[in-house]
């Protein structure tokens, strides 16, 4: 973990954590088809078209108009393995009361109190995740408690509370291959695995604390054994603010240790925000000074060599610019690395429109090609007072829509840090996706009827409640000689059981470890799903290990085989690496390869060794330990260039 | 309404809302135990469980929870929901066609009912409007409720009303083209209704209707309405009753069917209405209509179209609908010729046929002037009491086969029939004729 340089103790620092775990019951839970995913092949894509609702209070959602405005159509892939319920076709069947329990049984284990009667409601989605256009939804507990653990073993004296767990239907997954333009597609399979979410209330005061809440609160819904396994099926959503700013998600981090570094990114974009509030307070501009007033300067363009403007205005766009008063060096003020005030602008128009994108005046216009005279023309456009402007480019109501979206967050920034969720990338930035929900988005179903919880089961499952997850890591540390750690780590990751199991089957504990802790996170950074990786698939890779199929080097490559190609079988896989390599077919090859790379020896000596030992290798990889191949390189290399 | 402000509550919570003073819409703080949650105290679905009160929460949520163990309670503030839909001025066109919008309940004009939870059929055709600006691009549109009920509680009545608003339609405005929404489950009957009362009507009569409510963003209300205006204003429209709904799940076209021909076969899917026994007029798909060949409608016009459009607006009400069943007891056949029905449809099985047990009761009913027409439970194909003995038997008795009509059209045929004619064998001979589309002569090998 990197070392922040922020003070968050006087920055005010404060944060509160979202974590959402897939249930691992068999069935969905308003319907019966079975809570998996599929690999089919779609029978049939159904089109649909979205609209907004008015709310309780008889007002739209803007956040929901915003998203009717990008007039997407939506297309879901339907398989074999959902029914009319996942197309919105049926109505609800009753909640899965499996699902329910198992999510009483989590809030029981963190001592909440819970619903006598829950409600079914309905949270509008109109980005076609959820078909009906709003995910049902469930509060069960509430008012929680659980000890945060710090650093094992000791159980830190900070209590986190939970606020909330809900029980929910999971949305669609987002086919981004077929997704192109206003046509978003969506698999369908994904729709209606129950989903449970965890809000803790917002008293984290460090990003040390975030990481050890997300980290409890994960070993907490593994140890309940109520979860499913697997990569991605555990999220994390981060609230933060600090004094001066205001409450931002961060939705999106995927790995624990991503969330120190996507904190301090959104703590340092807070406090670029605040330093441009004060610098507009120091300037003395106020919001007046900034109106919404467009000017259409398509003409400065007549005979642009700009390729951008040039396409614009084939297709008939119109090029609209938003002069701002007092705003000159504060679009270009960088707020996270390669992020300027600027690009949150444009990050905006991006999300919220269908353009791609605005230019900002604190930028380099010259790498748009546009010509010192345009730029000189595009200065004298603006009032004098005012050497900042924003131009889009597109369909007039587009442009202009988007040169409003612009306003909107440029008086925002008198405020300084607007309420917002935010995506976080693989490197911790992050990016606008909308801004908060409001809570009209609410409303209860009408399709179901309350649900009065049994408060019997609920006391059966309380005197039920699984082994509490600190005894069981270290009953494990013990049993299995191995550091509290990497029993933790076992545990967190879900590797337990086949940790366990390996060993007692024999498989060298050091490459079991390896494997399980360090390879397959290693092939998964590069893309591999690992998902596809079943605990029988390992269990046959130690199996043909123990019987000298293939050399350990071979395990990468043939998880990332097993990842890419989930419906080949392993002994095909395996059989793809020949099966292992005897000492005396490896002398053969090292002399064969040797005979062809004569010049090279000739020219390099023992500098050769390198070239020529990957082109052995390129035969021999998985076949036979490396270290051996490179002994016998070196070996008839040496006798070679005496 | 003293009552409002208890709104859904009875028994023991009705009681302890009184006894603590509070109502409905209080804000208040309930301590349980050791812990307490804050919330509005919301109106009650009648049928919930009595012992619970609905509380909405901050975030949004609605739980309900048990007074039984409360240890405290206060009230701390007061909020009160006021649900309208903003009614938009829209500038209408003037040059563009008028469609008038005639509500009739159901799911198309229904709206979740934000107090008790519930779906009510309370949103005008003008808030649907309001809902659907676009609907303006396409004519001039002006809506008026007729009634506002759910369509399982439509009745001859109600067949009436809407007769009686489009004859003053065409005496006062003439329309291009007229739009009623209705509920989807009795919309063919209604649309049968129309077809046999309507002769000759002067511009298109479109019927449509939703399977999910305009309250929900996925609601099918939209893209129906849009496309049945297009249609009642486009000058192409077939000058008939014809039903207008979702032609597949997706939202990309719209089926135009003939009013006498159309059933509903699903309970929930967008697309449920079929025409059975042929196909559809015709779709209307990215705004564009488009008829089927005529002959593949394989319907027989009998009805002779340089006659002046006739409105008639009597049914006779005692006719019934029996579906015939196994084990079906002649007493069922008895009560309605005690009851003095003046006809009756039966849903037989295949080519038509009842139980013979029945015989002697059907003479009875032929004797008491009561028109008893047989109908196929298979919606699809052909009446034929000639092929076997127990359908001639039948005949005897006096039971009329009325070919390929769908069951419930013959009921509201035999309803219209009754209604406007004496002379039973004129009543029985214009069952058998086609009037309205009602029969089909031809049925194509690919249309089942
Ligand atoms: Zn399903």
């Amino acid at each position: 973990m990197t070392e922040s340089k922020l003070d968050y103790n006087n920055l005010g620092f404060k944060a509160g954590i979202e974590i959402h775990a897939q249930l691992s019951t068999e069935k969905k839970l308003f319907c019966h088809c079975s809570a998996a995913l599929t690999n089919e092949t779609p029978q049939v894509i159904v089109q649909r078209k979205f609209r907004p609702v008015l709310g309780e209070m008889g007002v739209y959602d803007p956040a929901l108009l915003i998203e009717f405005e990008k007039n997407h159509t939506i297309f879901y892939e339907v398989f074999d393995s959902v029914c009319t319920y996942e197309l919105d076709e049926t109505p609800p069947f009753p909640i899965n009361t499996e699902a329910l329990y198992d999510c009483i049984k989590l809030a029981k284990m963190m001592n909440c109190e819970i619903v006598e009667e829950t409600n079914v409601c309905r949270k509008n989605y109109l980005d076609g995740s959820v078909p009906c256009g709003f995910q049902r939804t469930a509060l069960v507990g509430y008012n929680g408690q659980i000890s945060l653990i710090k650093d094992p073993p000791m159980i830190d004296e900070k209590e986190l509370s939970i606020s909330w767990i809900y029980i929910e239907e999971d949305a669609a997954r987002k086919d981004n291959d077929r997704t192109k333009g206003k046509n978003v597609f969506f698999k369908l399979d994904r729709l209606g695995i129950p989903l449970i979410e965890i809000v803790t209330d917002h008293g984290l005061s460090s990003p040390t604390e975030v990481i050890f809440a997300a980290r409890t609160l994960g070993m907490l819904i593994k140890s309940s054994g109520i979860a499913r396994k697997g990569l991605g099926t555990i999220r994390q959503d981060i609230n933060v603010s600090i004094a001066e700013g205001d409450r931002v998600e961060l939705k999106g981090i995927q790995l624990l240790q991503l969330i120190p570094i996507a904190i301090d990114f959104e703590i340092q974009r807070q406090l670029g925000l605040i330093s441009i509030q004060k610098e507009l307070i120091k300037r003395d501009i106020q919001p007046q000074d900034v109106p919404l007033q467009t000017l259409d300067v398509t003409e400065v363009f007549s005979k642009t060599s700009s390729q951008v403007i040039q396409s614009a205005l084939k297709r008939k766009e119109r090029v609209l610019m938003l002069p701002i008063a007092g705003f000159q060096g504060l679009l270009g003020r960088e707020l996270q690395p390669n992020k300027q005030f600027g690009t949150e602008l444009s990050d905006r128009v991006k999300s919220l429109t269908n353009l791609k994108g605005i230019i900002h005046s604190d930028e380099d216009l010259l790498k748009y090609n546009f010509s010192e005279r345009e730029i000189l023309e595009l200065t004298k456009k603006c009032e004098e007072r005012s050497f900042a402007f924003v131009i889009a480019i597109g369909k007039n109501k587009e442009a202009q829509k988007a040169l409003t979206f612009v306003h909107e967050r440029l008086l925002a920034a008198f405020n300084g840090v607007p309420q917002e969720t935010r995506h976080v990338n693989s490197d911790g930035i992050s990016t606008f996706t909308r801004d908060l929900h409001g809570r009209s988005r609410l409303y209860p179903d009408t399709d179901l009827p309350p649900v009065v919880i049994d408060l019997k089961r609920v006391k059966m499952i309380e005197e039920n409640l699984p082994e509490n997850f600190w005894s069981r890591i270290r009953r494990f540390s013990k049993e299995y000689s191995i550091s509290i750690d990497l029993a933790e780590d076992l545990i967190y990751d879900d590797k337990a059981e086949i940790f366990a199991e390996l060993i007692q089957r024999g498989a060298p504990s050091k490459v079991v470890v390896t494997t399980l802790t360090q390879t397959l996170t290693a092939i998964s950074r590069e893309g591999v799903d690992i998902n596809n990786i079943t605990d029988n698939h390992l269990l046959e890779i130690f199996e043909a290990l123990r019987l000298n199929k293939f050399a350990k080097e071979a395990i990468p490559d043939i998880l990332t085989n097993l990842g890419k190609n989930p419906t080949k079988s392993l002994s095909d896989i395996v059989s793809d690496f020949g099966g292992g390599m005897s000492q005396e077919e490896l002398n053969k090859l090292v002399l064969k390869v040797l005979k062809t790379s004569q010049e090279l020896v000739k020219e390099r000596g023992m500098n050769a060794f390198s070239p020529i030992m990957g082109l052995i290798m390129k035969e021999a990889r998985g076949k036979i330990d490396g270290k051996i191949v490179s002994e016998t390189l070196r070996k008839y290399l040496r006798k070679q260039v005496k | 309404m003293a009552e409002e402000k208890y709104a859904g509550y009875r028994g023991s919570t009705l009681d302890w809302l009184k006894k603590q003073g509070l109502e409905v819409w209080d804000e208040i703080e309930v301590t349980k135990a050791d812990s307490s949650i804050k919330g509005v105290i919301l109106p009650r679905n009648e049928l919930a469980d009595p012992n619970f009160i609905s509380l909405k929460l901050s975030t949004g949520y609605n739980i309900g929870f048990n007074i039984e163990d409360v240890l405290r309670v206060r009230k701390i503030g007061r909020f009160q929901g006021k649900y309208r839909i903003p009614k938009v001025e829209i500038a209408q066109k003037p040059a563009l066609p008028f469609v008038p919008i005639l509500g009739c309940g159901g799911t198309i004009a229904s709206r979740l009912d934000y107090q008790t939870g519930g779906t009510i059929p309370a949103l005008t055709p003008e808030e649907l409007f309001s809902s659907f600006p676009e609907i303006a691009e396409l004519a001039r549109v002006e809506t008026s409720l007729l009634f506002d009920i759910f369509s399982e509680n439509i009745s001859f009545g109600h067949y009436v009303k809407i007769l009686t608003e489009i004859e003053s339609l065409i005496q006062n405005d003439a329309p291009q083209g007229i739009v009623l929404t209705h509920g989807t489950d009795t919309l063919a009957f209604t649309a049968a209704a129309l077809s046999f009362s309507i002769t000759n009507p002067p511009f298109p009569i479109v019927i449509t209707g939703s399977q999910r409510s305009s309250d929900r963003p996925s609601s099918d209300s939209f893209f129906n309405l849009y496309n049945s205006v297009l249609y009642a204003a486009s000058p192409k429209a077939k000058k008939e009753v014809v039903v207008i709904m979702h032609e597949k799940s997706s939202d990309t076209s719209c089926t135009i069917h003939r009013g006498t021909r159309i059933r509903k076969m699903h309970s929930s899917r967008r697309d449920a209405f079929k025409t059975i026994g042929g196909s559809p007029l015709g779709r209307i798909t990215e705004r564009k209509i488009s008829f089927a060949k005529e002959e593949e409608n394989l319907s027989i016009e009998v009805e002779l179209k340089d006659k002046p459009c006739q409105i008639t607006k009597k049914f006779e009400e005692k006719v019934g609908l029996i579906y015939h069943y196994p084990g079906i007891q002649p007493g069922v056949l008895d009560y309605y010729i005690e009851a003095g029905y003046k006809g009756i449809v039966l849903a037989g099985t295949g080519l038509g046929h009842v139980s013979s047990n029945l015989i002697p009761t059907i003479k009875k009913a032929n004797e008491n002037e009561i028109v008893i027409v047989t109908t196929t439970q298979c919606l699809h194909g052909f009446t034929g009491l000639s092929v076997y003995e127990s359908g001639r038997q039948l005949q005897k008795a006096g039971v009329v086969s009325v070919f390929n009509i769908l069951p419930e059209t013959a009921y509201i045929k035999l309803a219209y029939l009754l209604g406007n004619y004496r002379k039973t064998e004129k009543i029985i001979e214009l069952m058998k004729q086609n009037l309205k589309g009602e029969i089909t002569i031809r049925e194509k090998f690919q249309e089942f």
